[in-house]
């Protein structure tokens, strides 16, 4: 080796020697203390677990915390003290349940100023109703007359002129609606407390889409800027001075939107969102955790098995109830759920208005369910058990396959598929068996629940079971003349359904809110997630 | 140059097509409705809003039917849009420079760690710089990239205060950083050890012995004749790492709630959206065809000896 060799090779260590230390410092990435907070200084963060904040016009609306914040509908429920008051209604009523008269609140105004109409309802039912806005609440517009005329079935749209109103909405003057429902329905009230049916303004009913991400509504709180782009992970809301309800207890709220409840919490953890609503898997993590204060959440919502009524092997209502008898919703609800759920003895939690009159016959009897299975004619081959996938879900199906193999010696094992196909599979009568699956109440009304889960065309009626002596009750229930009798006999028509066991409860999933403790006001909406309006930074 | 240029774009053309239409195939094939994914828990799309989208979006056309509809579309340069009735090339646009950005910065991590650990484990072979990094990186080859992204997240994000632990909202670089990392960590350990491998055979080869004969300083010896013979390799392997990353970054901007392609991307999968998916698909496709082409046209500026005229 030279001398000049030696140099250049001595040098060169010395060279990469540096070259090195900063790749090592590049790779180990010394970070420099962070710390981070709401976009508009001085906001409170409230989490919100969506993919994406895309369209929060009424027609698409969810029920969500952003829905209520920036809408107000014509009456609203209190989850808490189960009671349904109006809000932009001055009344609603009706002599026989099916024609009803609103009078509406002089004095509430949208976000630009202008004020809140009769007109506003019915723009916004007749947008949501029609089938060239495709929205998804469409359906829910089901309650109106003249709806089947909007919606006709593809067979007879042919040739003929669409229809782009309501028949059964009519504006008397600014200020007063009759309204002729598709059948009676002493529930309306009810009903109306969504968000699907909150008001929009003229130049909303016009270009729906255009206002998907740039509301215009009546609300307790506005979007800041006028709205926010797709896509973004912060939408920021101010308090609407103008707002002719209780006004919003906070000036500023930064929504932040989730794709993913695991993410949510890490950033609670790590101190940079003060409310968030969670439910399943972190939901219980929370509650053990408690990393803040956490309000408990009932939800509207019952977890379900279902049976494919069309399927011979469940023809026999014995076998139905031999495995109704044979699961312990308690030792899941105890031993799984971890306070995420309570087991179910109806059809709803006892936060939806008459849900305490309903009850199913969900008793665990092992000795009972042996010897209904042994009447039916005992089971033969394998039962597969089908639910949609997620971690909560696969849990409970797998112990609900191994009590009946435990308690009946049935064979059974469990499938878990995407929500898409699994629905697929159900509405095309191919299911491979029981199914498990999760109804959320449409409104906060047991007789939602009742109506949708049991009656011939209900929306969640997964089992085709269709029952002359319930559709019956059922609508002697819509036409009661008061609220109470309405309920009792809701509840006398589940009972008949319930008896027959097309489907068996499970258990209510439970949510929670959790949040640092200088956030007071923490109160759930109907859905579980808080009511932004209430919450109060002293 | 310029022909072989001509012929490779020609080139790509049959394989982006091909490309899309094996996506396109997967997601039709994708069991399962997608207005049913549409609905979501509630399922109560009414029958005439599914007539309406099916018949909007030619839902039930066959395979080639709905292909050609899509092709149709991407000649007029539109996307199309996806099922929601938001414009795909919107959301592609909005998402696009995130994950630009994010790629680059984890790319430029990857590339000043691999060549920089490289380079100390080639100063003393067998010494404790040497087993030091052949130690980290045999642990960065056993670790997946996504379980380290969890790790890193809880360790430096959650406990440690120092990196936000989701989103984009403090800009770059702290929201970057991390997820760029923990994305460069798949190519580090592989890059380092070419470029080891690529010093050790080159400081001592002939060229070297002959440039220092000539008296050339040892900086310039360094650069322009070690590193840079040492570094043939591990530019392709450079290249080809990030095409190899626009698939990472699906998992990495998942996890920590960076709004990019990749995340666009994993809500659409989720969603069974088809359009988005083959939509922005094919753009990563194409990123990838024109990184390889750039790749295989740096070969003949770094090394004299490849003519790519030759070549074609």
């Amino acid at each position: 080796m030279t001398s000049q060799d030696g140099t250049f090779r001595r040098s060169w260590r010395q060279r990469t020697a540096v070259f090195a230390g900063l790749a090592v410092a590049a790779s180990g990435l010394a970070g420099c203390g962070f710390s981070s907070r709401a976009v508009v200084p001085g906001a409170v963060v409230v989490a919100i677990y969506e993919s994406e904040v895309t369209d929060v016009l009424p027609g698409m609306s969810q029920g969500s915390d952003l829905d209520y914040a920036l809408f107000t509908p014509l009456t609203r429920y209190d989850p808490r003290a189960r009671k349904l008051t109006d809000e932009v209604a001055q009344s609603i009523t009706t002599e026989d349940q099916q024609h009803w008269r609103i009078r509406i609140k002089r004095g509430w105004t949208f976000h630009d100023g202008s004020p809140v109409t009769a007109r506003s309802f019915a723009d916004s039912w007749n947008t949501t109703a029609d089938p060239a806005n495709v929205m998804t609440n469409n359906a829910e517009m089901s309650v109106f007359a003249g709806y089947a005329e909007m919606n006709p079935p593809d067979g007879e749209k042919k040739g003929r002129q669409p229809v782009t109103a309501l028949s059964g909405v009519h504006v008397v003057d600014d200020y007063a609606l009759d309204v002729t429902l598709s059948a009676p329905n002493r529930l309306l009230p009810y009903q109306l407390s969504s968000t699907a049916f909150a008001p929009i303004t003229p130049a909303a009913a016009a270009d729906p889409k255009k206002f998907a991400t740039r509301p215009v509504g009546n609300g307790p709180f506005r979007a800041a800027n006028g709205g926010w782009e797709l896509g973004e992970q912060d939408i920021a809301l101010e308090r609407y001075p103008g707002y002719a309800g209780r006004p919003a207890g906070l000036a500023n709220v930064d929504l932040r939107v989730y794709q993913s409840a695991g993410t949510l919490f890490t950033d609670f953890q790590a101190d940079q969102i003060d409310v968030a609503f969670l439910d399943g898997d972190e939901f219980s993590v929370a509650a053990d955790e408690e990393p803040g204060d956490l309000v408990d959440a009932a939800l509207p919502s019952l977890v379900y098995l279902g049976f494919p009524l069309y399927d011979k092997r469940f023809a026999n209502a014995g076998i139905r109830r031999a495995i109704s008898l044979a699961i312990d919703r308690k030792s899941i609800v105890d031993g799984l759920l971890e306070g995420d759920g309570s087991v179910a003895d109806g059809l709803g939690p006892a936060m939806l208005a008459g849900a305490e009159k309903v009850r199913c016959p969900c008793g665990y009897d092992p000795g009972a369910a042996r010897a209904a299975l042994r009447a039916a004619g005992g089971w033969q081959g394998e039962l597969v058990l089908q639910t949609y996938a997620g971690p909560e879900t696969e849990r409970v199906l797998q112990a609900i396959a191994n009590q009946l193999h435990d308690n009946l010696g049935i064979d059974a094992r469990i499938e878990t598929v995407p929500i898409s196909q699994l629905y697929e599979g159900l509405d095309s009568h191919s299911a491979k068996g029981p199914f498990m699956l999760y109804s959320g109440a449409a409104y906060p009304h047991v007789y939602a629940q009742v109506k949708a889960l049991l009656s011939k065309d209900g929306e969640l009626n997964m089992t085709t079971f269709a029952d002359p002596e319930f559709q019956h009750d059922l609508a002697a229930a819509g036409a009661a003349g008061t609220d109470a009798r309405a309920g009792t006999l809701a509840a006398q028509a589940a009972s008949v359904g319930l008896g027959k066991i097309p489907l068996t409860p499970l258990y209510y999933p439970k949510a929670g809110i959790l949040h640092e403790s200088g956030i007071t006001g923490v109160v759930p909406e109907l859905l579980g997630a808080p009511n932004l309006a209430s919450l109060r930074k002293p | 140059m310029l022909g072989y240029l001509v012929r490779r774009l020609l080139g790509m053309v049959p394989v982006l097509f091909g490309t899309t239409f094996l996506i396109f195939a997967a997601v039709y094939a994708l069991p399962g409705d997608p207005l049913a994914a549409l609905a979501g828990e509630k399922q109560n799309l009414s029958p005439a809003v599914r007539a309406e989208l099916t018949q909007r979006y030619h839902l039930d056309a066959s395979l080639p039917a709905q292909y050609w509809h899509y092709l149709s579309g991407l000649f007029h340069g539109d996307f199309g849009e996806d099922l929601r009735g938001i414009d795909v090339a919107d959301q592609i646009a909005r998402a696009w420079p995130i994950t630009v950005v994010l790629a680059l910065t984890a790319w430029t991590i990857m590339a000043v760690a691999g060549i920089g650990l490289g380079m100390l484990a080639a100063r003393r072979p067998g010494g404790i710089g040497d087993r030091l990094v052949l130690g980290i990186t045999t642990l960065a080859l056993g670790v997946p990239f996504f379980v380290l992204a969890y790790v890193l997240k809880i360790a430096l994000g959650l406990e440690l205060g120092w990196f936000p632990t989701s989103g984009v909202r403090e800009g770059w670089p702290s929201s970057y950083l991390l997820p760029a990392a923990c994305l460069a960590a798949f190519g580090v350990p592989e890059l380092a050890r070419l470029t080891r491998a690529g010093i050790l055979e080159n400081r001592y080869a002939e060229f070297v012995d002959t440039a220092i004969a000539r008296g050339l300083s040892p900086t310039r010896i360094a650069v322009r004749h070690v590193l840079r013979a040492s570094l043939i390799p591990v530019v392709s392997v450079l290249g080809l790492s990030l095409g190899g990353m626009l698939g990472g970054v699906v998992l990495i901007e998942g996890i920590f709630s960076i709004p990019g392609l990749g995340y666009t991307m994993f809500n659409a999968i989720d969603q069974q959206n088809g359009p988005v998916i083959v939509g922005i698909g094919s753009l990563l496709v194409l990123v990838f065809l024109a990184i390889n082409l750039l790749v295989d046209l740096t070969y003949g500026v770094l090394d004299p000896r490849v003519s790519l005229e030759r070549r074609g």
